[in-house]
């Protein structure tokens, strides 16, 4: 990235203008054109430095739960699970980590003993006894923003 | 979902004159549209939760490419754009919406070693130990969790840095903090799953 990609991906991280033509803002604010900007941005999205540009959903404030689930997962099996976790609606996140615990995944549903049901069908689907419930009691912090 | 619980439904006050007469038929402004009244009764806009539910989940989803992404929006959802920029901004102050911007991958920003430590934090300096790793800018996200007794850790971080040598010493350096009695490095070895919430 050069540096206005830089300077712009560093911007648009923590707002994006609410105004009809977004990135006719973005070019007043940097100087260049509402085309040159698009351009940028579009060019950013495509080469996978940005995800997408929207919102972040506190799933707690419209009344959801959520945890983060791990499971003890044999490698031979890990194609198969990944596949039913993942078609989960609830799970957001789900990682391969280094550790016996070795997927590990992010939950949301309508209640807490909806998290429950959810978890032990995927015990059941997946013949993985070894799963782990780890509701959040405190979050000290959440912080989406990375500097280039 | 519970999306219903967010807020009362929108209603107006009943006029018995019938529609098109009273209070129920004054054009309203966008921040009227946006607002529950108390004590009323009959939906004057009846589709508009199902309206705010459509756009807080496109807007999960991400914006369209375009130069004019809420024009487009406004006529998928078929509500106004001026509506969409003052429900977008009713639900950052609300904290509905935590942030409305770009989301990276941290990868291709430059932070190639991304991991999550798993602490066994001491019960009674759990919240002090919390706050304090919540204070280094390589730590995103820092969680006190439910531990069990197959599990004893209770506080997890996410960290973040160019390289892993400066992870690994920051894990270093954090487990020698008082309190901190055993830790668990999580390396992440492979994205299966990342996506917005589906509303």
């Amino acid at each position: 990235m050069n540096n206005i990609e830089k300077n712009i991906i560093e911007y648009i991280q923590n707002e994006f203008p609410l105004s009809s033509r977004p990135y006719k803002a973005l070019g007043l604010k940097f100087g260049i054109s509402e085309k040159n900007v698009f351009e940028i941005v579009s060019k950013l999205i495509k080469k996978n430095y940005i995800r997408r540009i929207g919102a972040s959903v506190d799933s707690r404030k419209l009344g959801l739960s959520s945890t983060l689930a791990a499971m003890k997962v044999p490698d031979a099996k890990l194609g198969r699970v990944t596949k039913i976790v993942n078609a989960l609606k609830g799970v957001t996140h789900n990682y391969l980590r280094k550790g016996e615990y070795n997927l590990w995944f992010t939950l949301t549903a309508g209640s807490d003993k909806e998290i429950t049901e959810i978890l032990r069908n995927v015990s059941i689907k997946s013949g993985i006894k070894d799963i782990l419930n780890l509701p959040a009691e405190e979050i000290f912090k959440i912080k989406t923003y990375f500097k280039p | 979902m519970k999306f219903n619980k967010l807020k009362k439904p929108y209603r107006c006050h009943p006029d018995p004159r019938g529609p098109g007469r009273g209070e129920g038929s004054r054009r309203l402004n966008n921040n009227e549209i946006l607002r529950p009244k108390s004590g009323t009764q009959n939906d004057i806009k009846p589709g508009l939760k199902i309206k705010e539910k459509q756009l807080l989940s496109s807007i999960a989803h991400g914006l369209p490419l375009s130069l004019k992404p809420y024009e487009e929006l406004s006529k998928k959802i078929n509500i106004g754009e001026k509506v969409i920029f003052n429900l977008i901004k009713r639900w950052l102050k609300e904290g509905i919406v935590r942030k409305f911007g770009a989301v990276p991958y941290h990868t291709s920003v430059g932070y190639k070693c991304n991991a999550m430590v798993a602490w066994k934090i001491q019960e009674d300096k759990i919240k002090q130990t919390g706050r304090h790793l919540s204070s280094f800018h390589q730590i995103s996200h820092c969680y006190q969790r439910k531990s069990l007794p197959e599990w004893e850790y209770n506080l997890y971080t996410m960290i973040h840095t160019k390289t892993r040598k400066e992870c690994a010493s920051l894990i270093k350096h954090i487990s020698k903090i008082d309190g901190v009695c055993d830790h668990k490095p999580l390396y992440t070895l492979k994205e299966f799953k990342k996506a917005p919430l589906m509303l």
